[in-house]
């Protein structure tokens, strides 16, 4: 039994490493000038009045040739077309599913963008749609892929292809979707022994190693059978490691999982709880990263 | 606040005249002398209890229960449809109602709820939850209401078993029947069924550190607890015999309702 | 706050536990980090602020004088209020916290009646006509599991940091007895909060129970048991919550297991409260 009380004036208070010198940037509040020149295009973040660029939210600005737009700190994740995302149902509608992804709408998974047992080019009949709870209910976690975006900004999903479908047995951790970038891929299966799934909508997916061949069945079999302690410890760990990146804002994807699960080895699962081993942890990782990059 | 016009505004300092009077003598007595307690009841007698269903025409089943001098009444509406979208579920909802009479205590009590009596409302619908099958009614829900009409002690427990009744007499889909039991310890005696000027309240400065009053509601096919709740100071030796000596007493009960709804059916039947 | 959960989640957090491993690595008996600060709040004559992992709890303790109980002349009140904050959460705009807020002040003041806990002998002042009225008020700032912990471990923080002033008690000329504060602001009456309970929560998840349950692990949850330990283990009130049943084994197993965290909390808290009230005060922005 560990109980830890700890004053608030205990706390370490540790160095932050400046990494702003290599690269300028530069920063904005709303209603900050960006520029007066004329000739940019508008990008997310910013607005104009009488020819001049200001920007609407607090971040960066990123120029791409003429593009210029404002990255915020921390925003609701908005989606685009061909994102992993990992969202959980929340209705069961007429011919489609709402899921939940945390971003401004919830999106939407039709009948006709999942795989049905029994071959893919199926027509959907009455009687599927009313099996279409035996399938995905209320609660269920999917792995999807964003088939396209409306116009309101709400997403369309679909799961078509084998490595995509009803999620099974494991953790789930929410960061910031602006900690989780763009990569070629996203599903990574890790030395340590467990599988992770990083969804552009910041729903990171921790669960046992998903063999390459026997388990891609899409999730119509839910595997119920008891995970071995060694496979919980290491998914705890992974779990403990996330959310320490996620708290220091250290960017989130394999390379860095895998770091920060180096430097956890040091300390037992169930300390990297305590803020002051995470913070450690976060620095030694962004530290490691920076190194790498330069 | 709104405001009330159907009642006489009563005075907001108003004290009901027995808070002032000193030393009331049935408290001074102690609570067991000659192995008797103050009604002439054994340590672990119950009160004489009386059940009958079927006594509210207008609800789905009702059922009205006296332990003692304990009045409870208690009906069931439903299963009805649940009309909002939002509350979907595949398992039924349940929602109870408890509330005391304004007259039913020595003190008058407000005739809105109050937190008391919300509580005891929630705790209620923990206390009948596991034994309902939910699954069997989905979407719908049972609207459960009781009213004790007089606090003779006890007055929760009787809620409970009242509720149940009324469930088996409403024909909604039960595992089991819950049936609750209270007991009170004094430091010295553990007592089964208290009366009003039995039970546990933190004024008594007279009585020992250990003092106490515990309820269990008791699955008793299953062979479960569904409520449990205790108040006051007591060591976890006594909790336990508490809780034997309560799940004892609720299993007379048990066998005193199982009588009463037979006899009602083969009424019925007949 | 409900969070929703598939059915493999559930079974996976369920299979965890009973093999003594949870979700962040813990073992079933172990909490996670509380900070603990006193004397956050100025105006009040006590207060303190508890985080208990992700959820946060300010307590704020004022002393008023009022009239006592007509049955007890001789005694303060103490009466106790919390307050689910929105921004906590959108479900607890308006009314929407009011269910838990009543949960949780019916339960402190069953768990705070018994004589034990606090002695309010030393808030009388004249008999049956003035007391001390001690407003105990309980913030909830963030929900992330396990709150009536936290805020039991809160308000007993808050009560061994709450400085009563000194009152005299003089006869004025009709003869009346008349209530004088004293002007050194540094004379006060301090209570004794040895004896005031800590709540201990233990949940059930399939074969095995969890102390100090995260919201995912209370969402698995069928039933759990929460009670009001003092020190010295006696318990001073507890309540089955949740809708599922419990089989008598378990009951007492549990009760068991409740009592020693609870003792072990108590220590560690009395420990560090004597050291929270020489540090110096941090403030909100730590």
């Amino acid at each position: 039994m560990s109980i830890d009380i700890r004053l608030s004036n205990e706390k370490l208070q540790h160095e932050s490493t400046d990494f702003s010198a290599e690269r300028p940037l530069h920063l904005v509040i709303p209603g900050d000038i960006i520029t007066r020149e004329a000739g940019y295009m508008r990008g997310h973040g910013t607005y104009m009045e009488n020819d001049v660029l200001y920007a609407s939210v607090a971040g960066c600005v990123e120029k791409v040739n003429k593009l210029i737009c404002v990255k915020p700190l921390k925003s609701r994740y908005t989606g685009e077309v061909g994102d992993v995302v990992i969202g959980r149902i929340i209705e069961v509608g007429q011919k489609r599913w709402r899921v939940e992804t945390h971003s401004k709408l919830d999106s939407v998974l039709h009948l006709s963008s999942v795989n049905l047992p029994g071959g893919e080019l199926r027509k959907r009949s009455e009687e599927d749609e009313r099996m279409m709870r035996n399938y995905l209910q209320e609660g269920d976690l999917i792995s999807a892929e964003v088939q396209s975006v409306y116009a309101d900004g709400s997403l369309s999903l679909h799961t078509r292809s084998l490595k995509y479908g009803k999620l099974g047995q494991g953790s789930l951790l929410q960061v910031p979707a602006s900690l989780v970038r763009r990569r070629k891929n996203h599903f990574h299966n890790l030395p340590c022994g467990a599988s992770v799934i990083i969804g552009n909508n910041g729903y990171i997916w921790i669960c046992p190693t998903i063999n390459e061949q026997s388990d891609k069945t899409g999730g119509f079999v839910t595997n119920y059978e008891r995970v071995n302690s060694s496979t919980r410890e290491v998914i705890a760990r992974l779990m403990n490691c996330a959310t320490a990146l996620a708290e220091n804002m250290v960017v989130i994807y394999d390379t860095t999982l895998l770091c920060a699960h180096e430097f956890s080895l040091k300390y037992e699962v169930k300390e990297l709880i305590k803020p002051d081993i995470a913070k450690e942890i976060a620095l030694l990782t962004k530290q490691k990263i920076h190194n790498n990059d330069y | 606040m709104p405001t009330d016009t159907k009642r006489l505004p009563v005075p907001e300092t108003s004290i009901c005249p027995s808070t002032l009077i000193e030393d009331i003598s049935a408290k001074k007595l102690p609570l067991i002398s000659n192995n008797k307690r103050r009604d002439d009841r054994l340590c672990t007698q119950l009160r004489h209890v009386y059940a009958k269903l079927k006594v509210i025409s207008q609800a789905q089943g009702s059922a009205y229960i006296e332990i003692g001098n304990t009045k409870v009444i208690c009906s069931v509406y439903g299963p009805r449809e649940v009309k909002k979208r939002d509350e979907f579920s595949m398992d039924g909802q349940l929602c109870c109602d408890f509330k005391f009479a304004t007259f039913s205590c020595p003190q008058r009590r407000s005739h809105l709820s109050d937190n008391e009596e919300k509580e005891l409302s929630q705790q209620l619908l923990n206390a009948l939850s596991p034994a309902v099958c939910l699954n069997k009614f989905p979407k719908a829900r049972v609207e459960i209401f009781a009213l004790v009409l007089e606090n003779d002690g006890s007055a929760f427990s009787a809620a409970i078993n009242c509720a149940s009744l009324a469930l088996v007499d409403a024909s909604i889909e039960l595992y089991d029947i819950p049936v609750a039991a209270c007991v009170r310890y004094d430091g010295v005696n553990l007592i089964v069924d208290p009366q009003l000027n039995e039970e546990y309240s933190h004024q008594e400065s007279n009585l020992s550190e250990e003092n106490g009053q515990v309820l269990v509601a008791y699955l008793p096919v299953l062979k479960q607890i569904s409520a449990l709740n205790h108040v006051g100071c007591l060591s976890s030796k006594v909790l336990n015999q508490s809780m034997k000596l309560c799940i004892e007493a609720t299993q007379k009960m048990h066998t005193i309702f199982q009588e009463c709804i037979k006899e009602k059916v083969k009424s019925i039947m007949d | 706050m409900d969070v929703i959960l598939s059915k493999s989640e559930k079974i996976f957090l369920t299979h965890g536990i009973e093999e003594g491993i949870r979700e962040d690595g813990r073992a079933p008996d172990d909490y996670r980090t509380i900070d603990l600060e006193l004397s956050v709040v100025p105006n009040a004559n006590g207060s303190s602020r508890i985080k208990l992992g992700n959820s946060d709890v300010l307590a704020g303790v004022k002393c008023e004088i009022g009239e006592p109980d007509p049955g007890r002349p001789n005694e303060g009140k103490i009466i106790f209020n919390v307050d689910c904050s929105a921004n906590a959460g959108t479900e607890w705009e308006g009314r929407g916290g009011d269910d838990l807020e009543i949960e949780i002040s019916e339960f402190l003041s069953k768990a705070y009646s018994n004589k034990s806990c606090l002695d309010l002998q030393i808030l009388g002042l004249i008999p049956g006509e003035q007391c001390w009225h001690l407003y105990i008020d309980v913030l909830i700032l963030r929900n992330g599991g396990n709150i009536l912990d936290a805020v039991s471990l809160a308000v007993k923080s808050a009560l061994y940091d709450t400085e009563i002033p000194k009152v005299l008690i003089k006869m004025s000329e009709k003869g009346q007895s008349e209530v004088e504060l004293t002007d050194n602001p540094s004379d006060y009456i301090i209570m004794s909060t040895e004896n005031c309970p800590i709540f201990v929560s233990i949940c059930k998840l399939g074969k095995g129970h969890v102390v100090d349950a995260t919201a995912k692990e209370s969402a698995c949850t069928m039933a759990k048991i929460v009670s009001a330990v003092r020190k010295d283990g006696m318990i001073t009130a507890s309540q089955k919550k949740c809708s599922g049943s419990l089989q008598e084994s378990s009951v007492l197993e549990m009760y068991e297991h409740c009592r020693k965290v609870g003792m072990e909390l108590n220590k560690t808290l009395i420990s560090k409260l004597s050291e929270a009230k020489n540090a110096p005060i941090v403030g909100f922005l730590a």
